[in-house]
């Protein structure tokens, strides 16, 4: 449980020249309630407050997104939100939107919707080409205090973003008989394979397992592969392995412990992180989110439910933890470790107690009652 | 008369009325009860010749008119097929109409068809139907599952057509044809009436990927309009995995595109117990079923007598009502139901230390 990932501090902690014989285990720093031995030392001005595009979306989306912008203020973080309204059934992202995530660096973004049957194409999927956001994070593990079918769930799915079957390239090629196209290339594979190692490295994971489909579709998941096993090679303290999709998921329910870091590319990605998600605990407490080169967009990890319903909405019972613990990532992204160590604390807390619990978590409260519970947590 | 008073029964015995047979000539071979009906049999290979064996005693303890005709893989690629099965094998699966098929390993190389393929290919097995229910008496995280994962089985994801553009880019083709989309929605909301089930859910990603699976979601449309007394419902494929795991009591018969009914019928398979306990059957034109035995051929206790013959005896019930020979169907299927719920008999797989044979003929003395 204690593989949280403060790379930051593990970084500071791996360069620090002395010190080696007294370095505390890594463990206790995950948690900020014992003492913090060692101090993450900022840099003149790295206190400056943050600016942080951030996207309300749809749904539950202007619920949840309130609910991070409550507690930021309680913790007074040094971040601020420029707001942009953005929903699903518009023809394209506003270029405006996308200049101020460029200059920001950073977004926080509830759920759009993405209207069936044709016309719009998804907004999250141009985002993510857009701003070219190839690697899709979630993180799945169990949450003290709620009780799952499944125990000792740590996952990480990493998802390939850009390209795969999300390509768009659908055509009629007579009436009755459509095409699309399932584009896999070198250069996609190889990065998001890096990035998945690259995690695996940084944040002291064991095992990297690549999900495939390789025996029916050979070019494409084979090139995939192909890509992994090479990157591999490149962190020989990595264990590395290959999993079938359709046997994955039948893993995935009868014993997840044996995953780690997970890298899949586009669609069998989107399934195992919900399925991940939903044994441990359900979509709405995994946090997640998307990076690439130079920016990163933070929302809820798995996409499943991240709109909600109309119930939902109306009777604003959303769950907003899973935002919660994005915006915490988000916070160590941007290098406050100490203010995403307070809220995780504080909202892991709140889970623990039980007391507050949205429906999806088996309570009956209200996201407010949620959100004050957590700021009366914050320390 | 013999519909209603199969029908009544499935009111009375919650069990029998999960799986259970096609009323439509078109979707079944008539069974004339007088004479043996001729079965094909594959045994497969590692531990496929045993639960053979094992079905063959069950079907001679409960007296099932049944007559088998054995084939076996071959060891030479015969031309005609461009596989290991020979045209004899297949063309007695077409005049039979009825087959069941142990586990057979794909052999490696080049130069021939994979044996699941040319099934598939030769005798047009469209629809592959998985009832996936909780085992009493076998423990697993989920006890309320009780769904039917009808998967659409020839185009989709796994049409095969895949070339390299440039060095480094890699295209394959997804094809959604409404001929084959209609046909599977067809058959699945048939086997929604004629089992029972009140709700067919439609699984897809449309959102993404507009026309291919739009286009099968046009197909499942206009087939829900023609039975209106069934809920119709379609469902995000990211949604539904997640439901799956959290609550997979919302879920009545799903039916799918190629590549997710894979994905979600191995999951609901995990979710069961696994593909030792699965039962499936593919459906073909012109009424051909083909029961088969989803697990893999195990070689490393092929022989030792402890294999599970569970999945090949539940494909072989759902082959029963097929041939709508329901009595015999619901009695054997008691009879695994019971043996399992006992829990005195198990082979290893399950917990127990029960050997292939006795599981068998505790299975026989349920009867």
């Amino acid at each position: 449980m204690a593989r949280r990932g403060l790379p930051l501090l593990r970084h500071v902690l791996r360069h620090s020249a002395a010190a080696s014989s007294s370095l505390p285990p890594l463990k206790t720093l995950a948690f900020a309630e014992t003492r913090r031995s060692v101090t993450y030392m900022p840099r003149p001005g790295d206190g400056a407050p943050r600016a942080v595009t951030l996207i309300p979306g749809d749904g539950i989306g202007p619920l949840v997104t309130g609910a991070v912008r409550q507690v930021m203020e309680a913790m007074h973080a040094p971040v601020y939100f420029e707001t942009y309204e953005v929903h699903g059934d518009m023809a394209a992202v506003p270029p405006e939107v996308i200049e101020s995530i460029r200059k920001n660096k950073v977004c926080l973004k509830g759920g759009l919707t993405t209207p069936l049957g044709g016309g719009v194409s998804s907004l999250n999927v141009q985002l993510r080409k857009e701003l070219d956001l190839y690697a899709s994070l979630v993180n799945c593990f169990n949450l003290a205090g709620l009780p799952t079918r499944h125990q000792n769930v740590d996952i990480v799915v990493i998802r390939e973003n850009t390209e795969g079957e999300y390509s768009g390239l659908e055509h009629e090629v007579v009436p009755g008989v459509v095409e699309s196209l399932k584009v896999i290339t070198k250069f996609c594979s190889e990065r998001i394979a890096k990035y998945a190692f690259e995690y695996a490295y940084l944040n002291n994971r064991k095992k990297v397992t690549a999900v495939h489909k390789a025996n029916i579709m050979k070019l494409a998941d084979g090139l995939f592969l192909e890509s992994c096993r090479e990157v591999a090679t490149k962190y020989p303290g990595i264990k590395y392995n290959e999993i079938i999709v359709d046997n994955c998921c039948m893993q995935l329910v009868s014993k997840p412990e044996q995953f780690d870091v997970m890298v899949t590319p586009n669609l069998y990605g989107n399934l195992v992180a919900n399925t991940a998600a939903g044994i441990a605990g359900g979509t709405g407490v995994m946090p997640g989110g998307n990076v690439g080169q130079d920016h990163a967009i933070f929302e809820q990890g798995a996409s499943a439910g991240n709109v909600g319903n109309q119930k939902i909405v109306e009777q604003k019972k959303a769950n907003p933890v899973a935002l919660l613990l994005s915006s915490a990532m988000m916070l160590r992204h941007l290098q406050f470790p100490s203010f995403a160590d307070r809220l995780e604390t504080a909202v892991k807390r709140v889970i623990a107690e039980g007391k507050y619990r949205t429906k999806d978590l088996g309570g009956h409260s209200t996201t407010q009652e949620v959100v004050d519970a957590v700021i009366a947590a914050l320390d | 008369m013999a519909l209603r008073r199969l029908l009544q029964r499935s009111s009375i015995n919650q069990i029998s009325s999960r799986v259970f047979p096609c009323c439509s000539q078109h979707f079944c071979t008539a069974a004339s009860p007088s004479e043996p009906i001729r079965a094909t049999l594959f045994p497969g290979d590692g531990i496929g010749p045993e639960i053979s064996e094992s079905v063959k005693q069950v079907f001679n303890a409960a007296g099932v008119p049944i007559e088998w005709e054995e084939h076996f893989v071959g060891d030479k690629v015969d031309p005609r097929t461009e596989s290991f099965l020979t045209w004899e094998s297949l063309e007695s699966v077409r005049r039979n109409g009825v087959g069941l098929k142990g586990p057979m390993a794909t052999p490696i190389g080049k130069g021939h068809r994979s044996l699941n393929l040319t099934l598939r290919k030769e005798l047009g097995l469209y629809a592959n139907v998985r009832p996936c229910y909780s085992l009493s008496g076998y423990k697993t995280r989920y006890d309320d599952v009780n769904l039917v994962t009808i998967r659409e089985n020839t185009e989709g994801e796994y049409s095969g057509l895949e070339h390299q553009v440039v060095r480094g880019v890699v295209e394959s083709l997804k094809i959604i044809t409404r001929q084959a989309s209609l046909r599977v929605a067809e058959y699945a909301f048939h086997y929604a009436k004629a089992n029972g089930r009140q709700r067919v859910s439609a699984i897809h990603k449309a959102n993404i990927m507009r026309k291919t699976d739009g286009l099968f979601l046009k197909c499942c449309r206009e087939v829900a309009e023609k039975y209106p007394e069934i809920t119709y419902e379609e469902v995000i494929i990211d949604n539904c995995c997640m439901m799956l795991v959290k609550n997979p009591i919302l879920f009545d018969v799903l039916v799918m595109p190629n590549l997710y009914g894979d994905i979600i019928s191995d999951l609901c398979a995990g979710l069961i117990g696994g593909l030792g306990l699965t039962p499936s059957c593919n459906i073909g034109e012109g009424g051909i079923a083909l029961a088969e035995a989803v697990h893999g051929s195990a070689p490393d206790i092929a022989g030792k007598n402890l294999a599970n013959p569970t999945a090949l005896l539940l494909s072989s019930v759902m082959m029963l009502r097929h041939l709508k020979l329901s009595d015999k169907a619901d009695q054997i299927h008691n009879a695994i139901l019971s043996t399992i719920a006992e829990g005195k008999y198990r082979t290893v797989d399950l917990g127990g230390n029960s050997s292939t044979t006795d599981f068998t003929k505790a299975v026989c003395d349920h009867l």
